[in-house]
């Protein structure tokens, strides 16, 4: 449905899109996602048209918005697009009604005020807002207008459903709900969504592709569970929620064995490494096993298995948050509230083979390391 | 979710009209252009006309010659011309400020009582003319007949008139006094937006209020003094109204008004050649005012404690000290209204008579039926009518326009925009109006009405474009974005969602903008002819025939029509 190729948007010197391109299914929900000043909100400036590139393609269907190469420049006004913007951008001197059927009578479309006024409801039945067409905007909750900008977002039938950050202007609360809700009317309208965001969990749980960016590159595109699973670089695990970085060196690529500061791991290989090259070791502390050694007493020490030392342990109440020390090497590891570990305990910290990912070393763990 | 499968189904929408086309490139450079005809053109023709020789008319042939400007330096009265200039600027700035700045105290920090009253009334003085506030102060202290002189002579058993108003330190008082309401609005602007936990620190650490007043209040707010300071003196170089009304008589001339005599003497031929060269001094003068104001408020800038936060700073309570501030704001508004009071009752004679009870029996709308007979009374008034609507809505529209390109499409193109919209700022108006002249004497649009719409809107603009900058900048910029993909035009966002959200804005810009064209007198009295007489040109005309129950008349019917334009508005706009 969005095809974009080679994007670069380029302010003075600084490169803000350093040339990205990625393709999006129909129907799909499509995440830009990174930090801020990453280019993800630039990009989607740009497919929407409110900013110009300095070079590349954007295609939507099989028409084409911009082109540097053929000299296309679509306004924006003229993409048939539908945005949510952070700010919701609802118009204070207007009604909710006349807000929703904005597109629709200043869109260019000539459509008779019964027929607008059934669009209009049909939309904002969708977001469950009819109630509300009436009433000025300004008396409008965080999540109510939220659904006004969405209404008006689709009122249209827009090719291409643009959310720009949507959720960091409400309360935590009301984020974790409008999250769920969010992408179930998406789903419903069955329109394919650009979603802008900075905040994991939001593109984890709401997407059906994510693509992560840093400095204005891609750093990895895939699913969710791609994306949280199998990271091919140290930024993608430590951006998608914490992750314990261990600098290595590759061993032997065909058994997965990486040499650590404190012995052998055997680890899934993100990507091929050259004999020896510096890399690190991607674990989430959820991935760790911390086993009491009067359990294993006898046992002898297996794969990715080594001893260790609790140094701290915070109790949060969903979870327990432990420091671990393995030859004054020191590591994140999490466990139940419901087990019982205590600081100064020895245990067995087991690393499970397939939670162990060799990662690119791409933010300098190595050198924070030595 | 099972309300979208109930709702009937409905056709496609097909394909929005409209070819993708933008108007904003055409209107920026249409703008460029225009600003650049407006400002440049003038000024180019007045630099040109003061390099001419003035014995030939240079229109036919120009002679290149130093000798304007060899005359303006070489002529033994520019230095006491200077001289006068900037001391009337300095002193009557500072009667201004000081009493401004006691009376923005008093509305601002204390409980007194009328202070929304005051406010408007500060706020709305914008509706007197300089021009009807000179006059006033002529009839009441002339050493003829002058009111106040008669009454103090009558009282003490003097001989001769204790006051003068045809003097430098006449001039100065009246001038000083007529600025202490745009001092006024300014400086409580300053205390308004002061944070006055910055006052409250000074408290907690135990210091008394006077203390904290000398040691915090005063430091904070002496760089937003200084540019206000700056800005009114650069503002009096300037003036004209005052100086030729009253200092003209007296033989006190500022740059201002010898540049008008120059370029329209009583006696003899006009002087181009000279005035011109004149004109570019005040204006090179003016520049350099501009350019250290802006060194002064950039330097102020670090001190910037405006937040734009509507702070409600506690009121200290007068207490046994309520009377004598009151006594005193009310005889500041006495005395500003004297000039009013006695004009309506020279309006209300048939010829001038000092005021007394036995002369009531007399009064008569004979002047006032004259005004809107006659018809050259009713051609100056269709005509100030004609002129007002014109000029404030170019204005209005220019100003939003240029104003949104500088805050919303930064670049090069946009930026020059604004800086052409500003410049006239530091233009001062007789210079700019001799220019405007000597532009279009060979047009046929001189001698029209449109010439002074001409100056005008070139004049207000730098105004209208400041104020509309601060508007757009409170408007989201996804706002607009919003209408844009939403299939907007650029028109249709500006149109429906961008001037509804900034329309407070727009009135009191409009509302500045129309009574400033009604009241000026140095574009209509420069590029005067006898078919573009405006009220305040006929109010000049009339007074100088003389015709004084006419001219009183007149101001009369002006300052009225002003005031029930700007009063209500103000009111509703100043809450406590």
């Amino acid at each position: 449905m969005l095809g974009v190729e080679n994007l670069v948007k380029a302010y003075g010197a600084v490169q803000a899109v350093k040339g990205i391109s990625f393709e999006v299914k129909t129907g799909d929900i499509f995440t830009l996602l990174g930090p801020s000043g990453c280019g993800k909100t630039t990009t989607l400036q740009c497919i929407a048209g409110l900013e110009t590139p300095t070079s590349g393609e954007i295609r939507m269907g099989d028409s084409i918005v911009y082109s540097s190469a053929k000299k296309v420049v679509v306004p924006a006004n003229k993409r048939r697009l539908g945005m949510v913007f952070q700010s919701y951008a609802i118009w204070p001197h207007m009604s909710v009604y006349d807000n929703v059927a904005f597109p629709l009578v200043h869109g260019g479309y000539s459509l008779k005020s019964d027929e607008v006024r059934g669009r209009v409801m049909k939309a904002l039945d969708s977001v469950q807002m009819s109630a509300f067409a009436e009433r000025p905007a300004p008396h409008l909750s965080g999540g109510q207008q939220q659904r006004v900008a969405l209404a008006r977002a689709i009122v249209h039938e827009p090719r291409l459903l643009l959310l720009d950050e949507p959720l960091s202007n409400l309360d935590a609360k009301l984020r974790d709900t409008m999250r769920v809700e969010l992408r179930q009317m998406i789903k419903n309208l069955g329109i394919t969504t650009i979603f802008v965001t900075h905040d994991q969990v939001e593109a984890l749980s709401m997407s059906d592709q994510i693509v992560l960016l840093e400095e204005g590159r891609i750093v990895q595109q895939g699913t969710s569970r791609e994306i949280y699973l199998a990271p091919e670089s140290s930024i993608t695990s430590d951006f998608m929620g914490r992750s314990n970085l261990i600098p290595g060196r590759l061993i032997d690529a065909a058994d997965g064995t990486v040499e650590t500061p404190f012995g052998t791991m055997h680890c899934k290989m993100a990507k091929d490494f050259d004999p020896k090259q510096k890399l690190c070791v991607a674990i989430r502390p959820a991935a760790i096993a911390l086993i009491r050694k009067s359990d294993q007493s006898a046992d002898p020490l297996g794969q990715n298995q080594f001893f260790g030392h609790i140094k701290d342990v915070t109790f949060l109440g969903d979870t327990v948050e432990a420091t671990v020390e393995i030859d004054r090497y020191l590591l994140r590891a999490t466990f139940s509230p419901y087990e019982d570990h205590a600081v100064g305990e020895d245990v067995l910290v087991d690393f499970g083979r397939g939670r162990c990912v060799a990662v690119n070393d791409d933010s300098g763990v190595w050198n924070s390391a030595s | 979710m099972a309300a979208t499968l109930d709702a009937p189904p409905q056709q496609p929408l097909g394909k929005a009209r409209g070819a993708g086309f933008s108007m904003q490139k055409p209107a920026l450079i249409l703008l460029l252009v225009i600003l650049s005809v407006l400002i440049v053109g003038p000024l180019a023709i007045l630099l040109i006309a003061s390099f001419s020789d003035p014995a030939q008319l240079f229109f036919k042939e120009f002679i290149f010659t130093f000798g304007n400007y060899v005359e303006v330096v070489t002529r033994p009265g520019t230095a006491k011309l200077v001289w006068n200039t900037f001391y009337y600027a300095a002193a009557s700035v500072v009667i201004g400020i000081a009493m401004a700045f006691v009376l923005s105290l008093l509305t601002e920090r204390t409980d007194m009582p009328g202070r929304r009253i005051i406010r408007t009334m500060m706020f709305s003085w914008m509706a007197v003319p300089p021009l009807v506030f000179g006059y006033g102060w002529i009839l009441l202290v002339n050493p003829g007949n002058g009111v106040i002189n008669v009454a103090l002579k009558a009282l003490l058993g003097l001989e001769t008139a204790v006051f003068s108003p045809y003097s430098m330190t006449a001039l100065i008082v009246i001038s000083g006094l007529s600025l202490v309401p745009t001092s006024y609005v300014m400086i409580s602007g300053l205390l308004r937006n002061m944070d006055p936990s910055l006052e409250d620190a000074g408290f907690v650490m135990g210091a008394n209020r006077l203390r904290v007043f000398r040691t915090v209040t005063l430091p904070i707010l002496t760089p937003g003094f200084l540019s206000v300071a700056m800005f009114l003196f650069i503002n009096m170089v300037q003036t004209f109204d005052l100086p030729l009304v009253l200092g003209s008589s007296a033989g006190v001339h500022v740059l201002s008004t010898r540049i008008y005599l120059l370029a329209a003497p009583e006696i003899g031929l006009p002087n181009y050649g000279l005035a011109g060269a004149f004109g570019v001094f005040l204006l090179i003068v003016a520049l350099l005012l501009m350019v250290f104001y802006f060194y002064v408020t950039r330097v102020s800038e670090r001190f910037r404690v405006v937040t734009g936060k509507g702070f409600r700073p506690k009121r200290l309570t007068l207490g046994s000290w309520r009377l004598p501030a009151v006594a005193f704001t009310w005889t500041y508004f006495l005395i500003m209204a004297l000039p009013l009071l006695i004009l309506a009752w020279s309006s209300l004679m048939p010829f001038y008579r000092v005021p007394n009870i036995a002369d009531l029996s007399k009064l008569t709308f004979a002047a006032y039926d004259r005004i809107f007979s006659d018809p050259t009374f009713v051609r100056a008034i269709g005509n100030t009518v004609l002129m007002v609507a014109a000029s404030s809505f170019v204005v209005l529209v220019i100003s939003c326009l240029v104003s949104w390109f500088s805050v919303r499409a930064r670049s090069t193109a946009t930026r020059a925009l604004d800086v052409l919209a500003f410049a006239p700022i530091a233009i001062p108006p007789v210079v700019m109006a001799i220019a405007m002249l000597l532009f279009f004497l060979p047009t046929p649009i001189y001698g029209m009405i449109w010439v002074i719409v001409i100056g005008h809107i070139t004049m207000f603009i730098a105004f209208g474009a400041r104020t509309m900058n601060g508007a757009f900048i409170q408007i989201h910029k996804e706002l607009e974005d919003a209408a844009t993909i939403s299939g907007a035009s650029w028109s249709t966002s500006l149109r429906k969602v961008v001037v509804p959200l900034i329309w407070p804005h727009i009135v009191n810009a409009w509302l500045w903008v129309a009574a400033h064209s009604a009241r000026d007198l140095t574009f209509p009295l420069i590029l005067l002819t006898s078919s573009n007489v405006v009220v305040a040109t006929k109010i000049y005309l009339t007074w100088g025939y003389p015709d004084l129950p006419g001219a009183a008349a007149l101001s009369m019917v002006m300052v009225a029509a002003l005031m029930a334009l700007v009063i209500p508005i103000q009111y509703f706009r100043s809450d406590d």
